[in-house]
């Protein structure tokens, strides 16, 4: 949706409809904006939005209140329950039924648990005003691919919305934001998913090299797509003067897959690290290192799992729950044995790049297959275990193959934090008006995007 | 325990769980500050501290200390 122009006419006339409103109202106006978007899109499950929602604040005005302790532990279960309850029901209904997950489902119920569990460890963190709390849990910008912020990482900033001021340096970060995004996106993402799809619809006749091109376009185009779609998404949130947390800080150059963890999908990461682990490890913390492994395992398997209730999601998150826990152990005792060796450095970055970059494609073939079986087909091609076919890509459609390497280096290039770029091309931002190159981007972008329809991968979560 | 006590102390236990031998304590001093404390080493640090007082501390205790400064007064309640 946030690649159609459409969207962009009907974004101009919600702004200019938010910035007409005096401060005092903007809140709400945010609100009435949000839920028609939502309506817009998904109207049949604009109820559940609002039942999830106000447990989830009732829970918390509960929670301010209650003196006790078990008093505070039944109104935390009572506000949980039902929430993560829909999540499982939902996520289970697709999963055998194959219909529909309502919009926004996965993203708005982490943001609920995440303010629930706040304010059952801190009552201050309560918001009482409904209009504010509605403000955090609808904000539209993030429902469709998140990122999951926290509410109270959004509700200090409605003051500056109350305020009635209008910041520009954070409306054109936006606008730049959106930009990059699309560019991400659209002439990047969705040109290797072309790719994907052709080589994808039989893989069994295309030659080994082939399939290894594939399986790394799997992780670069998943980082293009998603992260374009989420760098949109904070850009438009910016609009509305809302800063909405990043969800990738350069992840393949990670040295160890713990760093990678860091650094890709982070609000999902972090939350997991909040909400899942901290409170397993505590628990758990009288069983030393198997502890240690259980709350790292089930903190990946939650993961792997909040993408779907599949084998292959499953399959995911076992294989980073298993790499997790070799690193855990492991990374202590390697530090420390190859610290001395400074001249080392270099190689152990770029070996460590590598083998983070090779055990996440090795998972992506999991989590971008149907099932269990397309995915283990996957790994006998690329094994040699099963003979594979002679197509090669020169035998493919040109416009096809013949940007796939220029931009799986591009995807490459920007999710290693695109090194060297700030020196090249800061002096060029500095003399050019920001009007000069928002509209060379725009003019770029129209002219080599792709013609088909774009879809967005994190859309169906 | 009295705050002079609870700061050497707690400084050796963050100095060994972020490796940073010269690490220097002060009230202000939050996560951002220190490279290596994000939530995963965070709890590292919470059980770290629990051995070197040989003390328990809850969810919430742990959640409610909003910087270095917060922690050590809790010490100074909690410590024996």
């Amino acid at each position: 949706m946030f690649t159609s122009l459409p969207f962009y006419g009907e974004l101009t006339a919600a702004l200019l409809v938010f910035y007409v409103l005096p401060g005092a109202w903007r809140v709400a106006g945010l609100v009435a904006i949000s839920s028609a978007l939502y309506l817009s899109l998904a109207s049949a499950w604009f109820w559940l939005l609002i039942v999830q929602g106000l447990i989830a604040y009732a829970a918390g005005i509960g929670l301010s209140r209650a003196k006790s302790g078990p008093a505070r532990r039944v109104i935390v279960t009572a506000g949980l329950l039902p929430v993560v309850g829909a999540l499982v029901l939902f996520k289970l209904n697709v999963a055998v039924r194959g219909v529909l997950l309502p919009l926004g489902i996965s993203y708005y119920t982490f943001k609920l648990i995440s303010y629930v569990l706040e304010v059952f460890w801190d009552e201050e963190a309560v918001e009482t005003r409904p209009v504010c709390f509605a403000a955090s849990v609808t904000f539209g910008p993030q429902m469709i691919s998140g990122p999951i912020q926290r509410p109270l990482d959004f509700l200090p900033q409605l003051a500056r919305l109350r305020a009635g001021t209008f910041d520009r340096n954070l409306f054109d970060a936006g606008l730049a934001s959106i930009v990059q995004g699309l560019m991400l996106k659209l002439l990047i993402g969705d040109r290797l998913g072309a790719f994907i799809a052709a080589v994808d619809a039989r893989p069994a006749d295309y030659a080994r090299q082939v399939l290894f091109v594939l399986a790394a376009c799997y992780t670069l185009q998943l980082y293009a797509d998603f992260n374009g779609y989420t760098k949109i998404a904070i850009g438009i949130g910016r609009l509305f003067g809302i800063e909405s947390p990043q969800n990738f800080a350069a992840p393949f150059a990670a040295w160890n897959i713990q760093e990678f963890w860091r650094r890709w999908h982070i609000s999902l990461s972090s939350w997991t690290a909040d909400y899942i682990f901290a409170p397993l490890r505590m628990a758990s913390r009288d069983l030393g290192q198997a502890g240690l492994i259980l709350s790292l395992s089930a903190s990946m398997v939650i993961i792997g799992l909040w993408h779907g209730f599949t084998l292959p999601f499953l399959m995911f998150g076992v294989l980073h729950a298993g790499y997790m826990s070799v690193s855990a152990l492991t990374l202590p005792a390697r530090q420390k044995l190859l610290a001395p060796y400074r001249w080392l450095r270099p190689l152990r970055a770029i070996g460590g790049m590598g083998i983070v970059f090779i055990l996440m494609t090795f998972s992506q073939l999991f989590w971008q297959a149907r099932s269990i079986g397309s995915a283990l087909l996957h790994v006998r091609l690329l094994s040699g275990y099963v003979p594979a076919g002679s197509l090669a890509m020169s035998d493919m459609r040109t416009d096809i193959a013949e940007p796939v390497f220029i931009c799986m280096a591009v995807a490459l290039y920007h999710g290693l934090g695109a090194p060297g770029w700030a020196t090249l091309a800061g002096p060029i931002d500095r003399a050019v008006p920001r009007w000069v190159t928002g509209g060379v981007s725009l003019l770029v972008l129209s002219a080599l995007s792709t013609e088909a329809g774009s879809s967005f991968i994190y859309g169906q979560f | 325990m009295d705050r002079a006590a609870v700061i050497e102390r707690l400084t050796g236990i963050f100095r060994k769980t972020f490796g940073e031998p010269g690490l220097v304590l002060d009230d202000a001093m939050t996560s951002d500050d220190v490279n290596a404390w994000d939530s995963l080493t965070h709890i590292n640090l919470i059980l770290a501290v629990e051995r070197g007082f040989n003390l328990r501390l809850s969810m919430r205790e742990s959640r409610g200390m909003k910087n270095v400064g917060d922690m050590i007064m809790l010490l100074e309640k909690k410590a024996a």
